[in-house]
């Protein structure tokens, strides 16, 4: 009798400690705080969006804080590099990517990955980069931009942010198309590109509007086209696009928030889950608003499908402005 | 008077307790930040900013830039004690604030640095009150040819840094430059010098560098000494605050200081380093005993003192005026600014002249919050120079480890600042001045970056440099400098030659 | 002084002639674009012009001076930054592995048994102290984040 009592007593105890091994053993996850690199100058549009998005997403994330990074340079792609060089695939490490970072980075300054080396957690914008130029100079539309520039081959220069970004393949883009030579003085972050204008340096400037916008509002700077298939209707409603004005550059800047391939599938699952309730929550989107941020959430699901149809309109326009 | 009257309601709103108390934690902050060598006011401001969310905006704001300013009073600490500088802009504080300590007079360093500091501090954010708007036109003017040719200049400060062969300085100089090409490059997105080594991609970090040739390698250069002299001259405390003749010696400095500061602090890129080493040539150039610089002359602490902490008021302009911040920590305070919904620019202050003339209040309390603070500690870092070096060493080790690795969370940034402690103790060996070396490595890859971008804008003609006034006489005037430092070099090696023929 | 500033000119100037090397296979692009290595190759050259002009500045300072047998490394203990150097590039490595507090806490007793003499006990209490307090200011107040290392606790 006690033989047997022992024997069950101690197969229980077994059963059970496999058992509790099996779900303690199981490592949760998430246990330290996460990290969102971004690949801009600090204080930039990406920089202020990924600060607002983090905010208030802790809660959302098992209550674990989400720390924004900033990793700028080489056009993005030290970036994409830090999260892709093999330490970071865990799923604590997030990329802030976009159009610049995973379409045209990687092909115009040759580094060696694809958006295909990342899994999509989710959109978060959708906008589009512009062309401004001075208030008080000649160039009222972008029509006046193209004649100048066509009487002038190679005299207008424009500041634009690093070198394979998204606004510097807008404005490379549109010289192509349009048949004209505009060279670039790539700087570091927006604010450079921005104070270069407005200090009469270069005759233009290609660049996320968000810099810019309180100096076209205060009547200094003028934008004379956005690269977009359509207009941004949350911040620059009344500047017309490229299309419309006859130059067919369609280059929209959407954002995504990713992770390197390699990360665990239910890891993916949890970011996936813990995004689209942060963009559902409205202090979250009001925040985007107020920072003129036009959200666009889409889901992790969509993204090869979105990667490809912007490979298919990106490509040709890098090919066509020689880069 | 609509300047008195904007400033009396800026006076109105920072002095509600709520902001108060956000002054009062942002300076204390800062100031313990600017002490510990490595842990910058950037990376804090950036662990801070989601706390600010919740906050008023004016709150955030006077928090966040009561750290920076902080920082900079928290820097010139280490650097008079131990020879370490807090930060890249102290770096020329140790030259003679560490010289002073050794010779018993410590309190009286930290005493002017906090004084001047004061009074740099205070006559900024006056500059700022009224010059901003004119300013920050200026400001504008300044193109990458301009840009590159006040780096030359900077650069050409270099020969009046040092003690010793001018070749030495300007050979630092040059290593300065070269080892800040290290990492990728920026315009062209392809690695250069890094052997290899995926690590090195980003380049050498400021801080482990710093760090390095400064924490490390005077930890080394002390511990090898068989008589511990630095033990005996430290017994000899000579008073705590500074003298009448202190006083008369550096209220120039600090003025000429001041101005110097808040006009390269304008600048976006320029800033508190290059002033710091700018004030320090300037008072060597003027003073009428040039050669006792580098032995502990108070002007030496003065004057980058005061430098420094007016960049800071100086850089604050083109950040409200223009929206555009000159440096990381500008940056990340528009981001703070950005983030409640208000665009820093030229409607801010029509808009919005509550954060304007709040924040400007606040920085006059910050100020005197921040001298009330540093004077009574004075007696305490002075108390703490007493311990046995056997036992601070370590921890000033242990200080510097943790400076360099908590920039990156990377282990590899203690490596590389070890290798440079080892460099700059050899370095330091057989005589060459360190302080050249980092203030080109601030400048270098700027400088490279103004340089192709002036070319690309000229369409390759070199001209552009010397066609353009401004940067015109930036260049004649670092070529003078130059010019003018080695003139004496070439002439005592004729005298020497020709005596050897006599 | 000067006899060592000859042999120093030698190392810079094999730096500056191995700095330009290797920015020529950069790419020195034109005056009209400036390639990756055109500012390198310049510091390079710049470098190399220094190095020989300070070997000549020593080599008559050599001639008219008499020479002084000063050694830098007679009279000094360059064993004990030897040894600190192994320690300091121990405590680097073994970081991740040991965990903060572990790590911290050996270094902090073998530097202090490194420099002037001290007694066990005086270096354990104050090794353990600076770790603890350490990791309190930075890790917990600054929110450093230190790895945990193997044996977490």
């Amino acid at each position: 009798m006690n033989r047997c009592k022992m024997m069950v007593g101690i197969v229980s105890l077994f059963s059970i400690g496999l058992l509790a091994g099996h779900v303690w053993g199981a490592e949760a996850f998430p246990t330290k705080p996460f990290e969102l690199v971004q690949p801009f100058a600090s204080g930039g549009s990406t920089d202020v969006m990924c600060r607002t998005i983090v905010a208030r997403a802790t809660p959302f994330l098992d209550n674990q804080p989400c720390v924004v990074v900033t990793k700028a340079g080489g056009g993005t792609v030290i970036g994409s590099k830090y999260v892709l060089d093999g330490y970071h695939n865990d799923g604590y490490t997030l990329f802030s990517s976009s159009t610049s970072s995973l379409m045209v980075a990687p092909v115009v300054n040759k580094a060696n990955f694809s958006w295909r080396d990342f899994v999509g957690i989710n959109q978060t914008m959708l906008g589009s980069d512009a062309l401004f130029v001075r208030a008080d100079g000649p160039f009222t539309g972008l029509e006046k931009f193209i004649e100048y520039a066509k009487q002038n081959p190679g005299k207008i220069k424009y500041s634009s942010t690093g070198t394979g970004t998204s606004p510097h393949l807008g404005a490379a883009g549109l010289a192509a198309v349009a048949g004209i030579s505009i060279k670039q003085i790539p700087t570091k972050g927006d604010a450079e590109a921005l104070t270069a204008l407005l200090g009469g340096h270069v005759m233009a400037a290609s660049m996320n509007p968000l810099s810019a916008l309180p100096h076209v509002a205060a009547g200094r700077l003028r934008c004379v086209a956005q690269y977009g298939g359509e207009r941004d209707k949350l911040v620059q409603p009344n500047v017309p696009t490229c299309k419309e004005q006859g130059v067919d550059v369609e280059l929209d800047l959407w954002r995504w928030i990713v992770v390197p391939k390699g990360v665990p599938p239910e890891r993916v699952k949890f970011l996936r889950a813990a995004f689209m309730k942060i963009f559902q929550d409205k202090e979250t989107l009001v925040a985007l608003e107020k920072i003129q941020c036009p959200a666009s959430y889409r889901p992790g699901e969509d993204y090869e499908q979105v990667m490809m149809k912007s490979e298919k309109a990106v490509m040709p326009l890098i090919k066509a402005a020689g880069l | 008077m609509e300047l008195l009257a904007n400033l009396y309601q800026g006076f109105q709103i920072c002095l509600s307790p709520i902001n108060l108390l956000y002054c009062f934690v942002g300076v204390l902050l800062g100031t313990v930040i600017g002490v510990l060598p490595g842990i910058g006011p950037g990376a804090t401001i950036a662990l801070l900013l989601p706390t600010t969310f919740r906050v008023s905006p004016v709150a955030a704001i006077i928090m966040l830039a009561g750290i920076y300013y902080g920082a900079m009073y928290g820097g010139s600490t280490t650097s008079i004690l131990v020879n370490i500088p807090g930060e890249a802009a102290s770096v020329v504080t140790c030259i003679d604030g560490y010289k002073m300590a050794r010779k018993g007079r410590a309190g009286p360093a930290l005493g002017i640095a906090a004084f001047g500091s004061f009074i740099a501090g205070t006559l900024s954010i006056v500059g700022l009150m009224v010059l901003a708007v004119p300013l920050s036109n200026i400001a504008l003017k300044f193109g990458f040819p301009e840009y590159f040719a006040i780096m030359c200049l900077g650069l050409s400060i270099v020969s009046y840094l040092g003690r010793g062969s001018i070749f030495k300085s300007l050979l630092m100089a040059a290593l300065g430059v070269s080892l800040s090409f290290v990492g990728m490059d920026v315009v062209a997105a392809k690695p250069r010098f890094d052997f290899g080594l995926l690590v090195l991609g980003d380049g050498v970090g400021l801080i482990p560098l710093l760090m390095g040739l400064f924490g490390i390698a005077e930890v080394f250069t002390n511990i090898e000494e068989k008589t511990q002299a630095r033990e005996i001259l430290l017994t000899r405390i000579k008073g705590l605050l500074p003298t009448v003749r202190d006083w008369k010696d550096s209220w120039g400095a600090i003025t000429r200081g001041s101005l110097l500061g808040f006009s390269l602090g304008i600048l976006p890129g320029g800033g508190a380093v290059v002033s710091s080493f700018v004030s320090y040539a300037v008072e060597k150039k003027i003073s009428n005993h040039p050669e006792k610089f580098g032995t502990g002359v108070i002007e030496g602490v003065a004057g980058p003192e005061a430098a420094n902490n007016a960049a800071t008021g100086g850089g604050f302009i083109p950040l409200f005026v223009l929206g555009i911040p000159s440096n990381v920590a500008m940056a990340l305070l528009l981001g703070a600014l950005m983030i409640h919904g208000l665009q820093p620019g030229p409607l801010l202050l029509q808009q919005h002249p509550d954060i304007f003339w709040g924040t400007v209040g606040s920085m006059y309390i910050g100020n005197a919050m921040l001298l009330l603070l540093n004077l009574p500690l004075i007696g305490l870092w002075v108390k703490l120079l007493k311990v046995p070096y056997k036992i601070l060493f370590p921890m000033v080790l242990l200080f510097c480890l943790i400076g360099a690795y908590s920039e990156n969370n990377n282990a590899f940034d203690m490596l590389v600042m070890l290798f440079f402690g080892l460099v700059g103790y050899l370095l330091r060996k057989y005589g060459y001045e360190l302080a050249p070396l980092v203030l080109a490595f601030v400048l270098g890859r700027q400088m490279e970056q103004a340089f192709r971008q002036s070319l690309i804008l000229s369409d390759g003609s070199f001209w552009v440099f010397f066609t353009r006034p401004i940067s015109a006489v930036a260049m004649a005037l670092a070529a003078f400098l130059l010019v003018s430092a080695l003139i004496p070099a070439f002439r005592k090696k004729r005298e020497k030659i020709e005596a050897e023929a006599g | 002084m000067a006899r060592s500033d000859r042999i120093f000119s030698f190392i810079w100037i094999a730096l500056g002639v191995f700095q330009c090397a290797e920015s020529c296979s950069l790419g020195l692009g034109s005056f009209m674009e400036p390639g990756t290595g055109f500012m390198p190759f310049v510091m390079g050259l710049v470098m190399t012009a220094l190095a020989i002009a300070l070997f000549l500045e020593s080599y008559f300072e050599m001639k008219n001076k008499p020479l002084l047998k000063v050694s830098l490394w007679s009279d000094v203990y360059w064993k004990r930054v030897v040894y600190i150097a192994v320690i300091m590039l121990a405590y680097a490595i073994l970081l991740p592995k040991l965990g903060y507090l572990l790590d911290t806490f050996l270094m902090m007793v073998f530097l202090l048994k490194s420099g002037a003499p001290i007694k066990w006990p005086t270096a354990i209490v104050v090794g353990a102290l600076t770790a603890g307090f350490s990791y309190v200011l930075f890790g917990i107040w600054l929110s450093v984040s230190f790895p945990r290392g193997v044996l977490t606790f």
